[in-house]
């Protein structure tokens, strides 16, 4: 491109188009480059409005193809680098590249032959979503030119298709080379063959040495290595017959001189995995990817490198899709490293990050680190800081609440995303960790209000219309509403579930929560909420089989453990409750529930004094964390029970007070209360509380009896005399005060008897 | 302190303020009151400006939103007149709003708790477990509501925090918001209503009132004063002669509601004639007021005149049914005629139509304890100590039940509060007594209590004596037991009764005298002579003593105790038996 060269390209490259070994350099850095689209357009729009008059005339033209967004109009001289530019694509250079040699040859105007036209065609087809026209037209380019491009698109466009076994066949069939690279429509020249090469480094590496040791890994393909086939000048091109299929045969025959396209290019071979994974071809897609990256350590990969073009690198897309693989062949710990490798890879590619971030793959910590450390400033040296924001906006919010806070509102005043569904839902988020529902489903509502459907959000928008009881009814028109909608969606069975567990019916919400693992099973609430209702149900050993199952599958969040650490609680299983509760702090040391549980734990075992230290803390992080306080008053409780059981009984007052200041109606903690006033030896004041306690629970046996011993107490002691309105005065005021007040009942007996006589006169009076 | 044009200028604003906000009762109270001054002092009019500018600029903004509010409010439709409050930034719509939210969810609470399949939706876990109906219905939004008031200053809102601190059980903050509303705006007599609910004793209302920032002659001190005592039913002389004082021509010589207080003063005071007078002056002059009617069937029916009584419930009856002090009024007309059936209805009545009305509730209570159904009574008095804590006949009649359960420990803690509340009740202290003794074990408890109940009872009575004297033979102190004895014997025979009804108690002393160390044997031989030559059946036991104190009085000092004086112990009605 003869204009101002992208940035990208300007950074000097450890491997410059110069270098002496410039195949070496690029390695599977490219991309499917949207800037080189972006640019093809602006020079199409340039072209058109020198040839045919203005832009805008251009874009509002309904008689117009889509074309001026089609690569194709560049001109062939526009698209044409410089050789020896530093812009220029490192493949260019490479003298393996079939489609780039000769360049020079080109750079005088040709007219377009049939096959630019139909590449033209082809191109735009795809775009309007004519798949079938698309492959009709690239069918024929193809067997006009068996260009390996060509073959490329052709099977990219069967793979849009869904036509996956047929893509395949395309791609790993052998294929034989033209021997003449340059059609006589002069095919190669065009800047589609250009931007090809550049978006898909596909055919052009196959020198290259961490291309042989993936073959090594495969071990399979004797035509692979052989990167000089294309330029064999012993294998004419042979014009072959019409279609893809038939030219199987004869590749056969010409084993000799034809390669495999998966053997040429690094993303026909990704291509070629993504078309077998969705056939559910495991082993083959292992096979086509290799077990690991086979990149890795070439000295020419890694996070360091930036990217040639500015795109994603394939590289880190196929470390995503071996993770993908990974999964489906349960191996969680391969493939949270193949996801890892890939967003180290590269920054930009997010579907890895949403892998490892929504998979719960990494622990809080653990993630914390990684999504810090990523080489966000190498790659993408101008946006690194917003990268960096972003992600860590999407990070778990148990631990750096300030970092958290900051990032947000870095994200909303700096880069002005206020509006945007995924800062919302970092808001949402933060609001759900703090157990403000209400305020929560004020954000997730605006979410769904901006966007119907956010993946990330609807859980946390349907765990606030559970826990928010005047919503129940909207979460039921809800549920029914998504599953109308989208029944193939496993979201919205999982509504159907929560529905079903609002309403405490457990069977029910169980089974839709299987049918939502069952559809997604990387869906991690569907597979708690399913645990949830074995654990409400009271079926407690079923409970910690399904946390465990959790925990297995979602190695990163401690949550499962905890749950399996309450449920041993439960079980009075104490040896197995330390050991998940332990194994939960190591995941994750910064969530108060858990260091509750662990106070609990320490209760039980008797150190009084260790939990009343870990309901503090717990309570602090609460504090630090959470925005109220409201939530945490059965911690406040335990710890009230601690300081009790430590002898601290003052303290353990003001816990309960604080309990009740939140919860004016927690019989609980009423009678607790009610003991601590009795030890105290406050016995009043005690009973007052167990009747207050007993009349919000009043079949609670144990105050009863508590109950039974103060009033016990209290008869031991008579109540001091002190008579009435008298400041002090003790007994002899008080007999004083009595004696008057049995004068003043004489006086009442009096009154009585002579009523009784003059009942009737009284009464005539009051009439009149 | 006089009335004068500046307490009327209040009062008049006061009407308006609170009318303005709702607050019904308070501006019910106020124009009473103002209506009761002198028409020569209340003609001059006065120009109520607002104190603060940027209240009344606020106020203006808000006006039409306030409007629409009241009327929504007036038609009931209280979320609506919140909601239409909303963008306002005055303090008064900001009052109105928070009070209709609160009526809102009051309103809600009350539907929730008639509804049947009735689940308390609370935080906690274990009480949802608990399937019943509570005792009261419960309100979800209070701390929601309260959370948004938590830095009021306007008196208005520091009234509403109040009341809703005094609903979550938070009594000392309600005290100190309320000190600081009446402080602001001391003329908002709910606040002086909800202050006097806080108040547990007469200790504490007499602390408050040193606290309270108005001079102590206001009028509305010694109103507050009055009416607090009055519900805690120890009123003294003192507030009678504030009463007057109130009354007095300088004041607010017409108002039936100071009357009312007057009367309801000597009701507690038992001067049931001159109670029983002011309230036929009361209906005299406003037949239609029924407030604290109630009171006055009580003093009717504690002088049990009949038909007085039905004819003031024939009255209101006619008036209007629906208030529940008419109910009760006629639930105690029922009850004077011994229909517990229909009393109960009526007072059950009175409680529906308003759930915290605690006459009726105790005195619902007082029927069904006249009917043997404890549990019911026991219900009964409890909702009517959740509506206050401070009545202790609801106390007394909770220990009365408990006791007719054989529960002995509850009833004495009942009736330990009652004599809390009312610490010169001959009765509770007697029943305390009764309870002692019937738990056993607890003698000195039992002897305690029945020396206090004896200091107030009547001087010739002797019930109270035999128990003492009993309880003192029980542990051995026969001395004492004796004198109580004696003193039966000297009341009985200074009354005139009959031989047999003290008889019981002559031989007792007697025999002390005779036995168990007294030496006073020629009294010993009066009370047996007595005895001997009356119809009682202890005659031949008499008789026998008579002759062996002959013996004892000859032969000097020959004791024969054949049987243990233990032995002569027998339950109360028993005669005492000695074997011969």
């Amino acid at each position: 491109m003869a204009t101002p060269t992208r940035p990208n390209f300007s950074i000097p490259a450890p491997a410059s188009p110069s270098n002496l070994r410039p195949r070496h350099s690029i390695s599977s850095s490219f991309s499917l480059d949207p800037q080189q689209l972006v640019h093809s357009l602006v020079d199409a729009n340039n072209s058109a409005a020198s040839g045919h008059g203005p832009f805008h005339a251009f874009a509002l033209d309904p008689n117009r193809s889509v074309l001026p967004a089609s690569p194709l109009r560049s001109s062939p001289r526009r698209a044409r680098r410089p050789k020896e530019s530093a812009s220029r694509h490192p493949l260019a250079q490479d003298n393996t590249d079939v489609f780039q040699e000769d360049d020079e040859d080109d750079d005088d105007d040709l007219e377009w032959g049939m096959v630019d036209r139909m590449r033209l065609w082809r191109h735009d087809a795809m775009m309007q979503h004519l798949y079938d026209t698309a492959a009709f037209w690239g069918d024929k380019i193809l067997s006009w030119t068996n260009d390996p491009n060509d073959a490329f698109w052709l099977a990219q466009i069967y793979f849009l298709t869904h036509q996956y076994s047929r893509a395949e066949r395309l791609l790993t069939r052998p294929f034989p080379l033209p021997e003449n690279p340059h059609p006589a429509t002069n095919g190669h020249a065009h800047p589609l063959v250009n931007f090809t090469s550049i978006a898909h480094p596909t055919p052009f590496m196959s020198t290259n040495p961490s291309m042989a040791s993936l073959d090594k890994g495969k071990g399979k393909q004797p035509a692979s290595g052989l990167p000089m086939h294309n330029l064999d000048p012993t294998h004419t091109r042979s014009r072959l017959p019409m279609g893809p299929g038939a030219m199987i045969d004869l590749a056969a025959d010409n084993l000799e001189a034809v390669s495999k396209l998966v053997d040429m290019s690094v993303a026909c071979r990704y291509l070629a995995a993504q078309c077998q994974v969705r056939q559910g071809k495991w082993t083959d897609a292992t096979e086509m990817l290799g077990e690991a990256n086979p990149f890795r350590g070439s000295g020419k990969s890694g996070p360091q490198i930036p990217n040639m073009d500015g795109g994603i690198k394939v590289e880190a897309s196929m470390c995503h899709l071996r993770g993908l693989l990974m999964l489906k062949l349960n191996r969680a710990e391969t493939a949270k490293e193949c996801f890892m490798e890939a967003l180290t890879l590269d920054v930009k590619c997010y579907e890895a990050f949403e892998q490892l971030v929504s998979g719960e793959m990494m622990t809080t910590d653990e993630e914390w680190e990684f999504v810090q450390g990523l080489a966000y400033a190498e790659q993408t040296p101008e946006d690194a800081d917003f990268m960096r924001l972003i992600y860590t906006a999407r990070l778990r919010k148990y631990k750096h609440a300030d970092e958290h806070a900051l990032t947000r509102r870095r994200l909303t005043t700096e880069y002005n995303l206020a509006d945007n569904p995924d800062v919302l839902f970092s808001f949402a988020d933060a609001l759900y960790a703090q157990f403000r529902f209400a305020d929560c489903f004020a954000i997730t509502g605006r979410i769904l209000e901006l966007v119907s459907m956010h993946a990330a959000t609807m859980p946390l928008h349907v765990a606030c219309m559970h826990h928010l009881p005047h919503l129940n009814a909207r979460l039921f028109v809800l549920a029914h509403e998504m599953v109308e909608r989208e029944p193939e969606a496993a979201m919205s069975w999982y509504a159907v579930g929560v529905w079903y567990l609002t309403a405490k019916k457990w069977v029910e919400a169980r089974t839709y929560f299987s049918k939502t693992s069952l559809m997604d099973p990387r869906f991690a609430p569907a597979w708690i909420a399913f645990a949830h209702t074995f654990a409400l149900e009271g079926e407690h050993d079923h409970a910690v089989t399904a946390y465990s199952t959790c925990a297995r599958l979602f190695t990163g969040s401690h949550l499962p453990l905890m749950f399996v650490g309450m449920e041993h609680i439960m079980l009075s299983q104490h040896a197995l409750a330390d050991e998940a509760l332990n194994a939960a702090n190591v995941m994750c040391d910064g969530d108060p529930l858990l260091i509750n549980e662990r106070g609990v734990m320490a209760y039980n075992h008797g150190n009084y004094e260790r939990a009343v230290e870990l309901f503090k803390d717990s309570l602090e992080l609460a504090q630090v964390t959470q925005g109220s306080h409201v939530s945490w008053a059965s911690t406040y409780v335990n710890l009230g029970t601690a300081l009790h059981r430590a002898g601290r009984l003052p303290e353990a007052r003001d816990a309960y007070r604080k309990v009740l200041e939140m919860q004016p109606r927690h019989a609980t903690a009423l009678a607790f209360l009610g003991k601590i006033h009795h030890l105290m030896g406050n016995v009043d004041a005690a009973i007052v509380k167990y009747h207050e306690s007993l009349s919000i629970d009043p079949v609670n046996g144990h105050v009863v009896e508590l109950l039974n011993l103060a009033l016990e107490a209290g008869a031991d002691s008579l109540p001091p005399l002190r008579p009435l309105g008298v400041a002090g005065g003790g007994e002899e005021a008080w007999a004083a005060a009595m004696r008057k007040s049995r004068e003043r009942e004489q006086a009442v007996k009096a009154f009585k008897v002579q009523n009784e006589g003059s009942g009737w006169r009284g009464d005539a009076m009051a009439v009149e | 302190m006089e009335v004068d044009a500046h307490v009327v200028s209040a009062l008049r604003r006061a009407v308006r303020d609170c009318t303005d906000r709702g607050l019904y009762f308070a501006s019910k109270w106020a124009s009473e009151l103002l209506l009761a001054i002198p028409t020569s002092k209340r003609s001059s009019q006065d120009s109520a400006g607002h104190s603060n500018l940027r209240e009344s600029y606020l106020e203006d903004q808000d006006s039409d939103a306030l409007l629409a509010a009241r009327a929504f409010a007036d038609a009931k439709e209280f979320s609506r007149a919140a909601l239409v409050l909303k963008e306002c930034k005055g303090a008064k719509a900001q009052f109105v709003r928070v009070y209709n939210e609160f009526l809102a969810a009051e309103k809600k609470a009350l539907r929730d708790w008639h509804n049947l399949d009735f689940r308390p939706i609370e935080i906690t876990n274990e009480t949802d477990k608990n399937p019943h109906q509570p005792a009261t219905p419960i309100n979800h939004s209070l701390l929601e509501i309260l959370s948004s008031l938590q830095n009021a200053t306007d008196p208005w809102l520091l009234f509403m925090k109040a009341l809703l601190l005094k609903r979550t059980s938070r009594r000392d903050e309600a005290i100190e918001a309320l000190m600081l509303s009446i402080s602001a705006y001391p003329w908002n007599w709910s606040a002086w209503r909800l202050l006097g609910s806080c108040v547990g004793d007469s200790d504490e209302l007499a602390s408050l009132l040193t606290l309270i920032s108005l001079p102590p002659t206001h009028p509305l001190v010694h109103c507050f004063q009055i009416k607090t005592l009055n519900d805690l039913q120890q009123p003294q002389e003192n507030e009678l002669a504030l009463c007057d004082n109130l009354l007095g021509p300088d004041m607010f010589p017409h108002s039936t509601w100071i009357m009312s207080l007057r009367a309801c003063v000597l009701y507690h005071l038992h001067d049931f004639s001159k109670a029983e007078a002011q309230f036929d002056q009361i209906v005299a002059l406003d037949p239609y007021r029924m407030d604290d009617i109630d009171i006055f069937s009580d003093i009717l029916y504690v002088a049990e005149n009949r038909t007085k009584l039905s004819k003031l419930a024939h009255h209101f009856l006619a008036i209007d049914k629906d208030r529940p002090e008419v109910c009760c009024l006629v639930g105690n007309h029922y009850s004077l005629r011994a229909d517990q059936e229909k009393a109960i209805a009526y007072f059950r009545r009175a409680t529906e139509l308003d759930m915290s009305y605690l006459p009726a509730w105790t005195l619902m209570g007082h029927e069904y304890v006249e009917m043997k159904n404890s549990h019911a009574a026991i219900e009964a008095y409890r909702r009517a100590i959740d509506v206050n804590r401070k009545d202790y006949r609801a106390w007394y009649g909770l220990g009365q039940a408990y006791e007719l359960l054989n529960m002995h420990q509850y009833s004495l803690h009942y009736y330990q509060r009652a004599t809390a509340l009312r610490p010169y009740d001959v009765r509770v202290w007697q029943a305390q007594g009764m309870c002692y003794e019937e738990m056993g074990s607890r003698p000195r408890e039992a002897i305690e209590c029945y020396k206090r109940a004896l200091i107030g009872a009547d001087p010739r009575e002797t019930p109270i004596n035999l128990k003492l004297a009993k309880l003192h033979d029980d542990v051995e102190e026969y001395a004492e037991a004796a004198s109580y004895h004696q003193r039966v014997v000297e009341v009985s025979r200074a009354e005139g009764k009959q031989v047999h009804v003290y008889s019981r108690s002559c031989i007792y002393v007697a025999q002390f005298h005779m036995e168990k160390g007294g030496k006073d044997l020629t009294l010993a031989k009066e009370y047996l002579e007595r005895v001997a030559t009356s119809n009682a059946e202890e005659v031949t036991q008499a008789a026998e003593l008579l002759k062996r104190l002959k013996s004892i009085s000859e032969g000097r000092g020959i004791p024969s105790p054949r049987e243990p004086p233990t032995q002569a112990r027998s339950e109360g009605n028993e005669p005492i038996v000695v074997e011969g």
